[in-house]
């Protein structure tokens, strides 16, 4: 049932027991059985009946109109993203990539303190070509979401919490962050 | 010829909401958005918007403009149009009533949960609550907010928490009576925000910052909140 | 306020100030070890063997690992509540979120205890 149905069932319940009432009160008058006070309670009694009758109606149509599934523009395409949003973007994915990404880290540590051999076996690794890689790929990662986290550090100082300061702010943690991710790139090939 | 973009939803006719592209000779004006509104509203009686002052202080007509929430009755378009194109979207994550309009009641209990009054249970004084010019001076960059919504719904945290995270708007509020001199009911206000929702959602992105018509700055006022939470908790 | 909740600390400033303090924690142990091994190119397992054995060592590895565990917890409970949530998913939300707090509270503990085998477990 939509809104309009609901509508239009309130008003003619509405209607039926307005209809229903005077219909009832006036043969009742009519017949003169009633005195005066069982007119009153007649009356009174009467419209409690009806309006708890009514009521649930008049529920469903509150109900009707708040839970109506409005949509919301939240298309994130059509929205634009100020640059301290993208950092902080890349902190939260960086994040969650280094939760898994610690796997490899703890794995390299136990490696290289359980044996000669297993320490020799990590320094091996590191020479080919595809652990190099999932290596730059995991300090990649640590290296943004440190910088931004040292960023957010500074801000939670008061430092650089201005419109321009947190925009100069974002600009030099990406280009930091840049930057080191390189050198890692450099020191691991 | 400017080609605007508006978002259409009528929920009497309308399955879902869609794109409708009107041509708009600017006569080499450079208008305002809500001109441009008001002009085609005159041809198309069926859009709506809300607008009232027209010159930024009653806060209704906040919309997404070219992908930027603001006022569409103080933002000129030589500020906002691209590739000669305008697309008015309504405010990011509030649910649309109809066209640009949305429905405000998720931001203003935010704004209701922060107690948005002065609080002082002592006997009032014969004229007014004096304040010195150096604590009224506190409340500057506070007191200007005019509720547009366009701050909390600029902000990601809002959007996917809106009935948990009080929102930039409802923060800079609650800090406003934080910093009142007047105010005594610190303890308790603060107290009522200490969960991990209500401000520490605010994860410094500053797109509130960004869109703030009225040039306030809502990531510094839950920054002192914080502050005082840090002082009174430890 | 929203008061049931479980999250860390169970209190907004508690978690924050805990992923702070930890942050601090790992960027120190993080420049730390980046020092000592631009500084050891020619790095030895008996080298390597030895600066772990240390107590202090030990006891900042320790803290570093505890520090990851939360400041991880903090971090990634606040994206389950953000995206995985009634609103954006619907009623399923609810039954997904908790699993997935489950799921992550495993893999924290399974990196606690190996982590404190790998810092502790050697001689």
């Amino acid at each position: 049932m939509n809104a309009k149905k609901a509508q239009y069932f309130i008003l003619c319940g509405g209607f039926s027991f307005v209809f229903l009432y005077s219909t009832l009160y006036n043969a009742a008058r009519l017949a003169r059985r009633f005195n005066h006070r069982a007119q009153i309670l007649f009356r009174f009694s009467l419209i409690l009946v009806l309006t708890s009758l009514n009521l649930p109606a008049m529920g469903y149509k509150v109900i009707l109109t708040v839970n109506k599934k409005r949509p919301v523009n939240l298309d994130l395409t059509t929205i634009n993203l100020p640059i301290t949003g993208f950092v902080s973007f890349f902190h939260r994915m960086t994040g969650i990539f280094l939760f898994a990404g610690m796997a490899a880290l703890l794995w390299m540590l136990d490696s290289s303190l359980d044996s000669q051999e297993s320490f020799a076996a990590v320094r091996d690794a590191s020479a080919n070509p595809i652990c190099k890689l999932i290596l730059w790929v995991v300090l990649a990662g640590l290296a943004y979401h440190m910088v931004a986290g040292i960023r957010h550090l500074i801000m939670d100082f008061g430092i650089g919490e201005s419109l321009k300061g947190g925009q100069i702010g974002a600009k030099i943690a990406l280009v930091t962050a840049i930057i080191l991710i390189a050198l890692i790139g450099v020191w691991i090939w | 010829m400017l080609k605007v973009e508006i978002y259409r939803y009528n929920p009497d006719t309308d399955k879902a909401p869609y794109m409708k592209t009107y041509e708009f000779d600017t006569q080499g004006k450079d208008l305002m958005v809500l001109d441009v509104l008001e002009q085609l509203k005159a041809q198309d009686e069926s859009l709506a918007y809300r607008r009232s002052c027209r010159e930024g202080v009653c806060g209704s007509d906040g919309m997404n403009i070219n992908g930027k929430n603001g006022l569409a009755c103080i933002k000129p378009l030589s500020e906002c149009v691209k590739n000669n194109k305008l697309i008015l979207r309504p405010l990011p994550g509030l649910p649309v009533i109809r066209d640009l309009v949305v429905d405000m009641t998720q931001f203003y209990d935010q704004y209701k949960k922060i107690e948005p009054y002065l609080q002082n249970d002592t006997p009032a004084p014969a004229i007014e609550r004096l304040q010195s010019p150096e604590d009224r001076e506190k409340l500057d960059g506070l007191y200007e907010c005019i509720l547009c919504a366009c701050c909390s719904t600029a902000c990601p945290s809002f959007w996917w928490n809106p009935d948990k995270f009080i929102g930039p708007a409802g923060l800079l509020q609650a800090y406003r009576f934080l910093a009142d001199s007047r105010d005594l009911a610190t303890e308790k206000r603060l107290s009522n925000l200490d969960d991990p929702f209500s401000v520490f959602r605010c994860h410094g992105i500053q797109a509130c910052v960004a869109v703030c018509p009225k040039g306030l700055n809502p990531t510094r006022a839950i920054g002192h909140i914080r502050n005082m939470l840090l002082q009174s908790a430890t | 306020m929203v008061t049931s909740i479980t999250s860390f600390g169970r209190s907004g400033l508690y978690d924050w100030l805990i992923q702070r303090v930890g942050a601090a924690v790992m960027a120190a142990y993080t420049i730390f070890i980046t020092i000592y091994l631009m500084t050891n190119p020619e790095l030895t397992f008996e080298q390597w063997h030895a600066l772990f054995g240390q107590l202090w060592m030990r006891v900042f590895s320790l803290v570093t690992l505890l520090s990851f565990i939360s400041h991880a917890w903090i971090g990634l409970w606040a994206v389950l509540t953000d995206y995985l949530t009634v609103r954006l998913m619907g009623n399923k939300a609810t039954i997904l979120r908790i699993f997935a707090q489950m799921m992550l509270g495993g893999v924290a503990i399974t990196y606690l205890v190996w982590g404190i085998e790998i810092i502790w477990g050697f001689n």
